[in-house]
């Protein structure tokens, strides 16, 4: 066969010919849109990426700063401040009493006789009144009348939960029982010397604790971009014009699409919750066809295509400009972390899935054998589809009220497109900023 | 300033600006600047390369059609990897190796749509046919290349062209060498047969 080496010769010299008649500008004019729309996805990615990196620092910061600002307790105070049993209703008298108890364990000093407290209240008259009258004597402080005091203030801040419950109710949960042994044991009793009981108490706000649970309900916005994933059905990869890729498919891109719908979000004791709601998405994409058809094509067989050129009169332009959007009705289940980096801010990271059912799709496409235009609404989609969902972001919360801006990402996890009838399969996504504005509903 | 000097100097000479500029500009620039991804680099290593390359797609595709998809993947993928490049070898060598492992990867994974094509299984029978002449107009014999089925298309194109080894065709294709002798010697014999008959 050695005589037949000179085909590679042959072939050699071929192949140093270049195509110089083959390449124009349109080939480049593609590759470009491509490496901007690459560009574009990087952006999403590394803006996903600082995103979730800011979250997750900010979250070990906060954790950090939040373990720093715990105020070390002496030994002592350890003892007295551990609790001997649980609280199974987690009440007041409960722990002042135990406080009381743990304290009579270690100290005896006489208290003088005091004078029963007026209603506690946001007044700073009156609260500075009952400071006063919470100075303990350094002398002959009976523990009769400690007890008396302590009755006297879980009186007083019961009364005062009725009146102004919000505030006091983390006062009292979260400093009570440090508060009842400082008023016993000499220190002041910081809480009742601040008009802002919340900053000096070094405690959340309300509307930040979590040791209640409530929902939030509310609307949701999310202006996005909209783009898709595409893939080659293997079974019907045969029916693929051979200038799809590039009349078609290089003819799309990505474009504005929103959701919009109803938010609700239930906050179970803790850190975490978890996330529902009816929305409206639309994921859309743009198209700009332009194009003439000058190859016809035949079914050879049912795995392949056969082209024949076209007489120059029945040229088929394609000329159309738009965009195609889809519908679906949303329903997502997402659980998500809360973190406070603030007052009144925090960073909630949602992650989760969605059932997606496609309400009606509009537009036009460029069909993957013809290359002719199909109208959108006559095309056989799936109707039921399910979506993987992530969200970071910063919410401003108030007590009744929750706004959050949460950059997000949605993606269809199943196929568009029928695979039995379609050989392109589309997945489609889009990313943008999620508005919220979410009230609270706490149980009464 | 000097770029507009530049600029007004290809108008003199009639020349599109960009291609003169990437004929001027040397490769490792060009590549520089294409790792930075400066788009007016891009398309002058397109503007450099593209008929070179479009001459590797042409051996690897049916038809101009496929070969194009197969050129604007390439440049894509090019783009995207020239960080990995490390200047060991001329760039167009590199780039002809990315190109032939897209071709190969795509057929390997049965996405090829550059592989639909009917071939006359005639020709795998024809074992005695007259030497071809010395002497066959390039666009002839790149013609009858396309008309052998795949498998020898391939193996022809690795060897004779690429001078790859035996062992390296069969490394990359996942068969034997042995299956990669008997595809070159048929492969011949096709091309061979194909150009007696034009």
């Amino acid at each position: 066969m050695d005589k037949l080496q000179h085909i590679d010769d042959l072939l050699r010299k071929a192949s140093q010919v270049p195509a110089n008649a083959l390449v124009d500008a349109s080939d480049w004019a593609i590759i470009e849109k491509r490496l901007k729309r690459r560009k574009s996805r990087i952006y999403a990615l590394w803006f996903f990426l600082a995103l979730s990196v800011c979250t997750t620092s900010a979250l070990f910061v906060v954790n950090q700063i939040n373990s720093k600002t715990t105020p070390i307790l002496t030994q002592q105070e350890k003892n007295i401040d551990t609790p001997t049993h649980n609280h199974p209703n987690n009440t007041t008298t409960e722990r002042l009493t135990d406080d009381f108890e743990s304290a009579e364990s270690i100290t005896s000093t006489d208290t003088s006789p005091v004078e029963p407290l007026e209603l506690a209240s946001s007044d700073p008259s009156i609260l500075s009144k009952n400071n006063q009258r919470l100075q303990p004597s350094t002398s002959n402080t009976k523990l009769p009348e400690a007890k008396a005091l302590v009755q006297d203030l879980e009186s007083s801040i019961r009364q005062a939960i009725e009146k102004s419950h919000i505030p006091l109710v983390v006062a009292l949960e979260s400093k009570a029982p440090n508060f009842a042994f400082d008023a016993i044991y000499g220190s002041a009793p910081l809480w009742l010397n601040q008009d802002n009981v919340i900053v000096q108490s070094n405690s959340k706000p309300s509307h930040l604790a979590y040791d209640k649970s409530h929902w939030e309900t509310g609307i949701s916005f999310t202006p996005s971009l909209s783009s898709k994933i595409s893939g080659v059905n293997k079974d019907l990869s045969g029916f693929i014009n051979k200038s799809y890729n590039t009349f078609v498919a290089n003819s799309e891109s990505a474009t504005f699409g929103n959701t919009f719908g109803f938010n609700a979000q239930y906050h179970p004791k803790g850190r975490f919750f978890y996330s529902s709601g009816l929305y409206i998405t639309q994921r859309a994409e743009q198209v700009d066809y332009n194009y003439t058809i000058t190859e016809g094509v035949i079914k050879t067989d049912n795995k392949t295509l056969d082209y024949y050129t076209l007489d120059p009169r029945a040229y088929v332009d394609v000329n159309y400009k738009g965009s195609n959007s889809y519908h679906f009705i949303e329903i997502p289940l997402n659980i998500g972390y809360k973190q406070p980096i603030s007052r009144n801010f925090e960073l909630r990271t949602q992650v989760g899935i969605s059932y997606l059912s496609l309400l009606n799709s509009s537009g036009q496409k460029g069909n993957f054998t013809t290359l002719r235009l199909d109208d959108l609404s006559t095309l056989n989609f799936n109707t039921n589809h399910i979506a993987a969902n992530l969200k970071s972001g910063l919410y401003y919360n108030r007590p009744r009220i929750t706004l959050g801006l949460e950059p997000m990402i949605g993606m269809n996890l199943t196929n568009l497109q029928n695979r039995s009838t379609s050989a392109i399969l589309d997945k489609p996504y889009s990313y943008g900023i999620n508005l919220t504005t979410n009230l609270k509903l706490f149980k009464q | 300033m000097s770029g507009f000097f530049f600029d007004f100097f290809c108008n003199l000479c009639n020349s599109p600006v960009s291609n003169l500029k990437s004929k001027l500009i040397s490769d490792e620039e060009l590549i520089r600047r294409c790792k930075e991804s400066d788009q007016s680099a891009q398309k002058m290593l397109f503007e450099k390369y593209a008929n070179k390359m479009m001459a590797v797609c042409m051996r690897y595709c049916k038809n101009r059609e496929d070969a194009k998809d197969l050129l604007q993947d390439g440049f894509y993928k090019v783009y995207v990897n020239i960080s990995k490049f490390r200047g060991n070898s001329k760039i167009d060598t590199w780039m002809t190796r990315v190109f032939i492992n897209l071709a190969l990867n795509k057929q390997r994974h049965g996405r090829n749509k550059y592989s639909h094509f009917e071939f006359d299984p005639a020709l795998e029978t024809v074992m005695e046919e007259p030497q071809a002449p010395e002497e066959v107009a390039p666009e002839k014999v790149l013609e009858a290349l396309n008309e052998l089925p795949e498998i020898y298309k391939i193996v022809l194109n690795l060897y004779a062209v690429e001078n790859m080894s035996h062992k390296e065709i069969a490394k990359k294709l996942g068969i034997s060498v042995g299956s990669s002798k008997s595809r070159l010697s048929r492969g011949r014999v096709m091309l061979n047969t194909l150009l007696n008959r034009k």
